[in-house]
């Protein structure tokens, strides 16, 4: 008899998401980040069947909406149809975004998904002929927010060979992430799991390697460039009291956000190698294709050549070339952080103007009317922009940047 | 930094000019009109700056004729640099000389104008009373003057208005041109496209949840359709069924029983009309039997007939085949006859015979010629071996050739020991040879040439001596031999022994010959022998085909072919004679057959009598009793018919009594209450019909619609509209983010920049107005004493102690260009870079001054001329003297009038 199952930890799927924080101005670009989501699930039941898996785990947010549109669903049903088709069962709970008090009726799903409840924690007994015996615990979202600990709700119940607890939830109180469903380790250790299933936080992390193992497997396919690096799910080989997650990377489509130190660089043709060397390294790390971002840093010679030469033209056409490369990667952002090679320091005790303007900048930092100083800047652009395309706005930054252009243009000819 | 020289070679009206010994401090240039003096202040400003572009609206000072060029000396630190230009592109060529000799112009000029523009350079360091004048080229160096004491060379006001500039090509407020506001109006658009695209998907849902409602009416309305199908075919099943019973009960009464009835009838009334002879009847079995015996006698009758004609036809086939042998033959003769098997081989072996006789013959002949043939080249062989040693073929020769063979070996025995005896002497020469030619050999190669010359000799001596012995081993003189043996001469002979040769070989052919002789000699006995066994051959062969029948005609010569020709021949003649052998033999053995069994049923018919008579009452009789058994039978057959057609008629009337009741479980069956007649289904059969009709319809509009619908919904589930339309929301969102902050960094540095220099103007200005007011306070004698300048602006107030504050445009012209005199002294007072150095010119700026302003002014130029030079023009004699007053030590000089 054999005495451990296999399966695949999958969570946040977020079907029918829009990717956000994306300009995707090449049609290649769009195309793949289109392809991308459903792309990585059909990666994750080609793994099911490929490994011969015994179930497929999901923990939570399958949908990015409680009202997924009809593309989304059919995606995901074909992809369970597959899974079906290989007599491979999948044991679902339903995350913050996609609720159980959502719309998914659009589309029928096939019998071997089985979602779970929300009124309580279920427990269901997987087994397939040949195979061991595996208790699963799971509970879905019954709504959008959900503030109690459920996490003590969850407990092994004596005879499970092997437990597996599913989970959409906030361990430890992460900051950046809504505090649904929140608990710690110790809840769910106490729960005497032998390997939890965990969903909501995008970036993928063994939260505990000590029994019980505590996984999120993060987005399969990252959503926005805040969902840089590898993404994927967990290949979980779980036993009484021992489990071993293996990551494996489904995301077709990477995101990486790389800085470029220009210190060393004086000119022009120093800025696009870097980039093109920025580049070719993200390929060759990434092994798919990319869309990346660069934050060109450093007080640099250039600093000037950049704000006053068309840094987006020379970005087009260095992403060109590199878009027809394979892997293709795509630079879909530039930003230009970079600072003048100037002393700072000395040129704040000069007793003239831009002695002033260096003390006035500092002085709005330190003063903390920075703020302020910014908003009553930006009060006509930030009266118009919607809110969401509004510039994020870290107001001492944004005065140090402002500080720095300002000296370009005054010191330029002294250059 | 002292200018000591202004050189004006071409420049104006000024040609091959100057103004030299210009002094440290101040300098006061005397000229009347038309001297030169703003030439000149303008000439060092070319000479700074370069020469004006004629595109520029201002004046250029061309020449009359040639190119504008003039030349400064300068004393910088202690050290005398010459500044040349002439007119060319980009304000002209510039040269300058250090005390090292030529010098970058460019560094030279950056470093004499310490960073100070040109526009800069007309506000405060060379201007005349035209600029004074102008309060705005004060203000538009304001920043200029601030920045340059920074170290800076840009405007920070223009530095704001780039970054103002810079920033509107994002978003200007109040603009709608700009990427910004166009990228919001059109995300605007694309949310609106969203939100229709995600109206059409909640629509998809209702289509959906319609969907499913049209699928469980389909499979209702299905259900009510199969239902109202199967009644309505129940109904027009059972209508069938009743319409085809009505149709089987009319058939029935009308037609079928009537005939089964009629038909009944008729086999009735033949069964009773059939009539049987029971007598004849009873004896059909004895007849029957005699019937059968006549028969059988009948036949033995025709076969006797038959075998008579038979024998009478073979007898008469006998008699043919016999005469068809030839005359006399018979019957005994042909049977004694020889078969053709017997002729045929016997004429066989006579030919076998013939042909060994003959092939032996054959062989017999060919060996004699052979024979022939080689006894004819054995004498030809002897005769000429006899020829050659002179001696003429005859019988007999051999024995004179052995004759001559003994003598010539008695001669040679004669010789033997002469010849023996030469043997030792022979190897002695030889040796002696070899040494010889050893000797001379080795002489040679040693180089002896006396040894080589003996060498050769005993060589030479040592072959003479072989040969001499050599020759007396045999006799020389052949013909000594010849004649001793009687011969003629033998050419071929050398000595005795090739005598003796020449005699064995003679000896030899004379005996082949006499071989080949003998052996031809054997081959013709053997001819001979062949010829006599093929002629009796041939008489035997004639004889045994004469026995045979088959003999040659005369002349015809006994071959082989004509044998075997008489061998087919016999062969034909003998199968026809043993076929008409056997015809005779069977038919004679047929005839005796068919002779005994005639003559013994003839007897027997001849024994019988009236069998004539009493065979054709048996006949008769037996005819009857058929007859009669006949009739009996097709009584029976009729009897049978009759019961066959009264089951079969009774059936039918059981099945016209059934019919009503299966056409009242028919209709009954259909389960509709008030129906019990045809009619009565007819009508429900429409009915029904109608009802299935309009199911029909029901059930085909639902099925239509849930067709479109599915089709739609299948589209909505393949459609990424709202994903692209989403990914290019967020795109635009990302653009209008990335364009705010680009547009949010220029225009929060321009508030920096505006926000610095309004305080800096604020609070370094006063410090410049102060100094200022209080140099006009100086020239005004008290008059005013407040210089006041807004914040932010500049607007000038001038306030007096007992006086209105006045603002500048309130003010005299002279008081005005006092005004703004002590505020370009006063900037010029706050400089502390290197451009505080740069000299200044200023032209007739005291021209509209009183004497006692003029008085103070010039106090007032001469303390700022303790700190750089400056070089005053002036044309009044009053201003002079002013300044003669105020500082007596200046440097005083006068141009003349051009």
């Amino acid at each position: 008899m054999i005495d451990s199952v296999r399966f695949i930890h999958a969570a946040d799927m977020h079907l029918g998401a829009p990717f956000k924080r994306v300009q995707a101005a090449d049609p290649r670009v769009r195309d793949a980040l289109l392809a991308a989501s459903a792309g990585a699930l059909d990666r994750i039941v080609d793994i099911c069947i490929d490994r011969d898996v015994d179930f497929l785990a999901i923990a939570g947010d399958v949908f990015d909406s409680p009202s997924p549109h009809p593309a989304a669903q059919h995606a995901f049903r074909r992809a369970m149809e597959r899974l079906q088709a290989s007599d491979i069962p999948v044991y679902m709970t339903r995350g913050n975004h996609d609720p159980g008090d959502g719309h998914y009726d659009w589309v029928d799903l096939p019998d071997n998904v089985h979602i779970f409840s929300s009124d309580q924690v279920e427990r269901v007994v997987h087994q397939r002929q040949d195979r061991a015996t595996c208790a699963i615990h799971g509970w879905s979202f019954p709504a959008r927010e959900v503030l109690e600990n459920v996490a003590k709700q969850f407990e092994r119940v004596a005879g499970d060979r092997i437990a597996v607890g599913i989970l959409h939830a906030n361990v430890g109180d992460r900051e950046g992430w809504d505090p649904y469903a929140p608990c710690s380790i110790a809840d769910l250790r106490a729960a005497d799991m032998d390997y939890w299933a965990l969903g909501h936080i995008h970036l993928p992390e063994i939260v505990s390697a000590e029994s019980p193992v505590v996984v999120y497997s993060g987005s399969p396919q990252g959503l926005d460039p805040g969902e840089s690096g590898a993404r994927g799910c967990y290949l979980v080989q779980a036993s009484r009291g021992h489990a071993t997650p293996e990551f494996i990377s489904t995301a077709p489509l990477r995101w990486e956000n790389v800085a470029i130190d220009l210190r060393e660089v004086f000119d022009t043709d120093g800025v696009r190698r870097a980039i093109i060397s920025a580049c070719e390294r993200v390929r060759t790390d990434a092994q798919y294709p990319a869309i990346v971002r660069l934050e060109l840093t450093g007080r640099t010679a250039v600093h000037r050549l950049l704000g006053a030469s068309d840094l987006p033209a020379l970005i087009e056409d260095v992403s060109g070339d590199q878009m027809e490369r394979v892997p293709w990667v795509w630079i879909d952002r530039a930003v230009d952080r970079t600072r003048p090679a100037v002393d700072v320091d000395a040129l704040s005790a000069d007793p003239g103007f831009i002695g002033d303007l260096l003390r006035d900048a500092q002085e709005l930092i330190d003063s903390g009317e920075a703020d302020d100083f910014v908003k009553e800047a930006l009060e006509s652009l930030l009266s118009k922009v919607p809110t969401e395309a509004q510039p994020e706005i870290d107001a001492d930054a944004l005065i140090l940047l402002a500080r720095d252009a300002a000296l370009d243009l005054l010191l330029q000819e002294v250059e | 930094m002292r200018i000591k020289r202004i050189e004006a070679r071409r420049f104006g009206a000024l040609i091959d000019t100057g103004l030299t010994g210009l002094g440290n401090g101040l300098n006061v240039v005397f000229g009347p009109n038309e001297a030169g003096k703003s030439t000149y202040t303008a000439l060092v400003r070319h000479m700074l700056y370069g020469f004006t572009d004629k595109r520029r609206a201002e004046r250029h000072y061309e020449p009359a004729d040639g190119l504008r060029s003039g030349l400064l000396e300068f004393d910088l630190d202690g050290e005398t640099w010459t500044l040349e230009r002439s007119d060319g592109k980009g304000g002209g060529i510039a040269v300058a000389v250090g005390p090292n000799g030529p010098a970058n112009a460019d560094e030279f000029l950056a470093r004499v104008c310490g960073g100070v523009s040109d526009e800069v350079y007309r506000a405060v360091f060379g201007f005349g009373l035209s600029e004074l004048s102008q309060l705005d080229s004060l203000k538009s160096i304001h920043s200029h003057l601030h920045a340059t004491v920074a170290g800076l060379s840009a405007n920070p006001r223009d530095a704001y208005l780039g970054l103002e500039k810079e920033a509107s090509a994002f978003y200007k407020p109040g603009g709608s041109a700009q990427p910004v506001p166009k990228m919001i109006r059109e995300l605007a658009d694309k949310r609106r496209e969203i939100r229709a695209e995600r109206a059409e998907a909640q629509g998809s849902q209702a289509d959906r949840e319609r969907l499913r409602e049209l699928e469980d009416k389909v499979s209702l309305a299905g259900e009510e359709l199969a239902g109202s199908r199967a009644h309505l075919a129940a109904i027009e099943s059972a209508i069938a069924g009743v319409a085809q019973l009505q149709q089987e009960r009319v058939e029935l009464e009308r037609k079928e029983i009537p005939e089964l009835q009629r038909k009944l009838d008729s086999l009735l009334a033949a069964a009773d009309a059939v009539v049987v002879d029971d007598e004849a009847l009873a004896r059909l079995d004895e007849l029957n039997e005699l019937v059968a015996h006549l028969d059988m006698f009948e036949g033995a009758r025709t076969q006797l007939a038959a075998s008579v004609e038979r024998l009478d036809e073979l007898e008469s086939a006998s008699l043919e085949a016999v005469e068809r042998v030839g005359d006399g033959w018979d019957a005994v003769s042909v049977a004694a006859v020889p078969t053709a098997g017997q002729v045929e081989d016997a004429a066989e072996q006579c030919a076998q015979e013939y042909r060994r006789a003959l092939d032996a013959h054959e062989q017999a002949e060919k060996g004699a010629r052979l024979a022939h043939d080689r006894e004819a080249d054995a004498r030809v062989v002897a005769t000429t071996a006899v020829a050659s040693i002179g001696v003429q073929y005859e019988p007999g020769v051999s024995a004179v050739v052995a004759q001559r063979i003994e003598a010539v070996d008695r001669l040679l025995a004669a010789a033997g020991p002469s010849s023996r005896g030469g043997v030792l002497p022979l190897v002695l020469s030889l040796l002696l040879s070899l040494a010889g030619a050893g000797l001379s050999s080795w002489a040679v190669w040693k180089r002896d040439w006396p040894i080589a010359i003996v060498g050769g000799v005993v060589l030479l001596v040592a072959l003479v001596l072989a040969v001499v012995v050599v020759r007396r081993r045999h006799p020389s003189d052949v013909s000594a031999y010849l004649d001793i043996l009687g011969l003629v001469d033998i050419p071929s002979a050398s000595n005795g022994l090739d005598i003796k040769q020449t005699l064995y070989a003679v000896r030899d052919a004379l005996a082949d010959h006499d071989d080949v002789s003998s052996a031809a000699v054997d081959v013709e006995r053997v001819v001979s022998d062949a010829a006599a066994q093929l002629k009796s051959t041939e008489t035997r062969c004639q004889e045994t085909l004469t026995a045979l029948g088959l003999g040659l005609a005369a002349g015809d010569p006994l071959t082989v072919p004509s044998l075997v020709r008489r061998v087919r021949e016999a062969q034909g003649i003998a199968r026809e004679m043993d076929r008409t052998s056997a015809q005779v033999t069977k038919s004679h053995a047929q005839c005796k057959a068919f002779s005994h069994r005639a003559v013994q049923t003839g007897v027997d018919i001849v024994n019988e009598e009236g069998f004539s008579e009493v065979s054709a009452l048996v006949r008769l009789a037996a005819e009857r009793s058929r007859s009669a058994a006949k009739q009996s039978l097709s009584r029976e057959d009729a009897r049978r018919e009759v019961g066959i057609a009264e089951k079969e008629l009774a059936r039918r009337t059981e099945h016209l009594e059934g019919i009503g009741l299966r056409i009242a479980e028919t209709i009954s069956g259909v389960n509709i209450p008030d129906v019990i007649t045809l009619a009565d289904l007819e009508a429900a059969s429409e009915g029904s019909a109608r009802e299935v009709e309009r199911l029909q319809e029901t059930h085909d509009a639902l099925r239509d619609e849930r067709s479109r619908l599915g089709e739609r919904l299948a589209a909505v589930a393949d459609d990424d509209t709202l994903a692209r339309l989403s990914l290019e929301e967020s795109a635009l969102v990302e653009r209008i983010r990335a364009a705010s902050e680009q547009y949010a960094t220029r225009a929060v540095a321009a508030r920096l920049i505006s926000t610095t220099l309004r305080r800096y103007e604020r609070d370094r200005q006063p410090a410049v107005v102060a100094r200022a007011a209080s140099l006009f306070e100086q020239i005004t004698q008290g008059r005013y004493g407040e210089v006041l300048s807004p914040l932010g602006e500049f607007e000038l107030t001038v306030r007096g102690n007992d006086a209105p504050a006045r603002g500048q445009d309130q003010l005299s012209t002279a008081t005005a260009e006092q005004l703004y005199l002590t505020l370009r002294l006063a900037y010029l007072e706050s400089l502390s870079g290197p451009e505080s150095a740069l000299p200044v010119l200023m032209d007739v700026v005291l021209v509209n001054f009183d004497e006692q302003r003029r008085i103070e002014t010039a106090r007032i130029i001469t303390e700022f001329a303790q700190a750089r030079q400056i070089i005053l023009f002036t044309c009044q004699e009053s201003t002079l003297e002013a300044f003669s007053k105020a500082d007596p030590g200046h440097t005083s000089l006068s141009l003349d009038r051009c």
